[in-house]
């Protein structure tokens, strides 16, 4: 299971979002401001970490910066969390290094794709260093998924949300969750990141 | 580092310096208090051109107007001396020809006296004499002396007789002893007491001797008519003199005048006998009566007889008299350019004053409205970006309110009951934020036009603050320790809702934001002598002493606040929420020690305390 890192001052939506990826099936811890969240990555490091800027004690960008002189921590996937959404601000965030930029308001669906996109390319980049191969695993996909679901499998992987599945498969939305559901199932996955997991294994085929 | 500076900077809206007060804007364009800052130097030179250009004009047009009275002056001289000139020549004519009469008159008389001799002769000669000297209205008497110097024959029968030997009339013949003259003696004084010239000529004897004379005294008033007839003005005179420079007559007459010797150095007389010329028209002096005259002068003779001694006359006028007329011209002319000249420099004057004035005012009105749009900018630019902050400032409320719709969307059947009632506290609290935000925003548009009606009701100021109170808890305190405090004697007062609530609301805000998690926060509500008492006290970030005076102002957050959410118009609500129920707003804080706001409202007192009204809910 994933662990990912809350740090959002606000109380209310703090406790949201660690609502959210829980029932999505990660691992989701919280801290209200940059000294605890740094104090929570070094005691434990998360595989992904979800970010405020605008936070007293450190602010996003200054935690980033330490993070970026950390060279384990560096590697961890860091997405911004913010109500900074000009253009400018973005460049900003991603210039330093941040791997994506998610500004408030999001919808659930919005924060499930982003993390587990990140989460797949993590994958992506852990199984390319591994070199392990999947044989059994291709030999499940190649069993038990249809061609469709396998696009939305790919798709998933890519860290894209449901409806832009929908769209640019051209099925509806119903459909793509149903198909999501029916992947779930059959993989054995129980959160989306596990199936993006599932998703790079399938690119490599 | 940088990138937080930059962050701070998007949400504090003032850098220390700017104070985006509309009100201080209304108070700029509706006062209009000025402060004199120095004129704009005027440009000279534009206001001396025209004054050059004016002064050249009148300098032109009076130089054209004194040149032209110049030549009118020289014109009237010039035509009045041809006249006096002419009336001169008149005299001269007319003189000429009665000299030349009676020349003949007297050649004819001195051709019969031959003839008349013995006791009928006498009376022929008489009765010849008295004819001709009516026919001849210029003479008054005519007389035959003889060698002697007696009188033998006369118009006049009562001077036969007299001896006349030593008078002039006698003398310069008898000295001269031509016979072809014509002698004109100096004026004299007759026996009967007039001044008269008489005409000469020697009478032959035999021989060629000299044998007595024939002689015609003129009437001096003949003359005074004929003199006066030149006269077309009334300050001309005309004068008849002897050749030697006696004055025979003068028209007008004058005392003194007839018999006067004219002969004197410098006088026209002699000026016209030294010139050599017949006729001459001179301007000066005159001696007989010393005033400045111009005066034409003739020398009469005869054509057809020598004279021994020519007569002059002479014609003049009264100088000032002769100019009169452009001297009143010109007086009236140099007049009419004076106030001509006079209002046109004033009016110029004047203008440029009035210009200068006006460019003055213009430049201070000017600077005026270039303040006034300046701050006109600085309030504008203000609203913008406390818009833009708004709009940010919705985007956390917002973002809880979609989050919590998308779970209980999501994850409904999934959720325990009371993660369910979570989420519906999380909406409702997004939603008090959101409207918490747009009544900040009507509040700080209401703080520059002061409008506000006020509803005072009658509330029960315990359950009412214990309301706000557990609102502020649900959005804001889950990581503090809050605690409420209402004292028993509060009871009911009459006070408007609305700004109570902004009170409370805005410093209950305040401090939860700027307290760190688990800090405490404490409201305690009291009454006393008359006055509500609200203390709202937490143990966060404090106001530093250096911030506390400009705390009030809109917009304005003290450096300590860093990244932290806010607008900065928290408390310039509150303290124009206050100023509208006539309380008052202290501080007690110190940086990094926490802060107390002690607020207090007074409340009417109702006369009669035995009548409670019901409590209103909160």
């Amino acid at each position: 299971m994933y662990s990912i890192l809350i740090i959002e001052d606000d109380p209310a939506l703090c406790c949201n979002m660690e609502l959210i990826l829980r029932m999505e099936g990660f691992d989701a811890r919280t801290a209200a401001d940059g000294l605890s969240g740094l104090a929570s990555i070094n005691e434990k490091h998360p595989d992904l970490i979800l970010c405020d800027i605008l936070m007293s004690e450190m602010d996003g960008h200054t935690l980033l910066g330490v993070l970026k002189r950390e060279t384990e921590l560096a590697g961890i996937p860091f997405i911004f969390v913010t109500a900074l959404g000009e253009r400018s601000d973005v460049r900003l965030g991603m210039s330093s290094g941040a791997d994506d930029y998610l500004t408030k308001p999001f919808t659930a669906d919005e924060l499930v794709a982003a993390v587990t996109g990140r989460l797949h390319r993590l994958e992506t980049i852990r199984l390319h260093s591994t070199r392990a191969t999947f044989r059994e695993e291709h030999d499940i996909l190649r069993q038990r998924i249809s061609t469709r679901e396998r696009e939305v499998l790919l798709l998933v992987g890519s860290g894209a949300t449901s409806r832009e599945i929908a769209d640019s498969l051209g099925i509806s939305l119903r459909t793509v969750e149903v198909h999501r559901s029916n992947l779930m199932d059959k993989l054995g996955a129980t959160n989306a990141a596990m199936l993006a997991r599932w998703a790079v294994i399938a690119e490599q085929m | 580092m940088a990138i937080t500076k930059d962050v701070r900077c998007r949400y504090h809206l003032t850098e220390p310096g700017i104070s985006c007060n509309v009100t201080a804007l209304n108070r700029h364009v509706n006062g209009l208090a000025m402060s004199t800052q120095g004129h704009k130097p005027h440009r000279r030179h534009e206001y001396l051109a025209p004054r050059l250009a004016l002064a050249a004009g009148l300098l032109i047009a009076g130089c054209f107007i004194g040149y032209s009275m110049y030549q009118q002056h020289g014109r009237i001289g010039q035509r009045e001396s041809e006249r006096l000139a002419i009336q001169a020549n008149v005299i001269n004519e007319n003189l000429g020809r009665q000299l030349d009469g009676i020349y003949l008159a007297l050649q004819g008389i001195r051709k019969e006296l031959p003839g008349w001799k013995g006791k009928s002769g006498t009376e022929l000669a008489n009765r010849h004499l008295r004819a001709l000297a009516d026919a001849m209205p210029g003479v008054r008497t005519i007389m035959i002396i003889d060698a002697a110097g007696s009188i033998t024959f006369c118009n006049r029968e009562q001077v036969i007789g007299q001896n006349v030997r030593y008078r002039e009339y006698f003398q310069a013949p008898l000295k001269g002893q031509k016979l072809s003259a014509l002698y004109i003696s100096p004026p004299f004084k007759t026996i009967l007491g007039n001044f008269v010239i008489s005409i000469g000529l020697i009478i032959p004897g035999p021989n060629g001797e000299f044998n007595g004379v024939v002689s015609a005294a003129l009437d001096p008033e003949y003359f005074r008519i004929l003199l006066g007839s030149v006269l077309y003005a009334p300050d001309m005179w005309a004068a008849l003199a002897h050749g030697d420079g006696r004055q025979f007559l003068m028209v007008p007459e004058r005392k003194g005048m007839a018999g006067l010797d004219l002969n004197r150095p410098g006088s026209f007389f002699t000026s016209h006998r030294e010139s050599g010329l017949e006729a001459n028209v001179m301007t000066g002096r005159v001696y007989a009566t010393g005033d400045e005259r111009m005066m034409a002068l003739r020398t009469i003779r005869s054509g057809t007889v020598a004279m021994d001694k020519p007569l002059v006359v002479a014609v003049g006028r009264n100088m000032s008299a002769l100019y009169a007329d452009w001297r009143r011209e010109s007086f009236g002319k140099g007049a009419l350019f004076g106030i001509l000249a006079l209002a046109l420099t004033s009016a110029l004057l004047f203008y440029q004053h009035h210009q200068r004035n006006f460019e003055i005012t213009s430049a201070r009105y000017l600077e005026e409205l270039l303040r006034a749009k300046e701050t006109a900018q600085e309030a504008n630019e203000a609203k913008g970006r406390l818009l833009t902050t708004v709009a940010h400032e919705f985007r956390t409320p917002l973002s809880l309110l979609t989050s919590s719709t998308d779970i209980l969307d999501r994850y409904d059947e999934r959720l325990s009951r009371d993660e369910r009632i979570r989420q519906h506290d999380h909406i409702r609290s997004a939603a008090q934020q959101m409207s918490g935000l747009v009544d900040s925003v009507l509040a700080f548009n209401l703080l520059d036009t002061h409008i506000h009606s006020h509803k005072a009701v009658e509330i029960d100021i315990g359950q009412f603050c214990l309301g706000i109170a557990e609102e502020a808890r649900i959005a804001c305190c889950s990581s503090h320790d809050f605690s409420v405090s209402i004292a028993d004697n509060c009871g009911t007062a009459r006070l408007d809702k609305t700004l109570l609530r902004r009170v409370v609301e805005n410093l209950l805000t305040n401090a939860f934001r700027y307290t760190p998690t688990g800090g405490s926060v404490s409201f305690h509500v009291s009454r006393e002598n008359g006055r509500l008492q609200l203390v709202i006290s937490d143990s966060g970030i404090g106001i530093p002493e250096e911030c506390q005076k400009r705390i009030f102002e809109a917009f304005y957050r003290c450096n300590n606040v860093e990244a932290r959410r806010g607008v900065g118009l928290g408390l310039s609500i509150v303290q124009e929420a206050l100023s509208q129920l006539g309380g008052a707003i202290s501080i007690d804080s110190s940086a990094g020690k926490g802060t107390s706001m002690r607020v207090e409202i007074p409340i009417v007192e109702r006369l009669d305390q035995k009548e409670q009204l019901p409590c209103t809910r909160s």
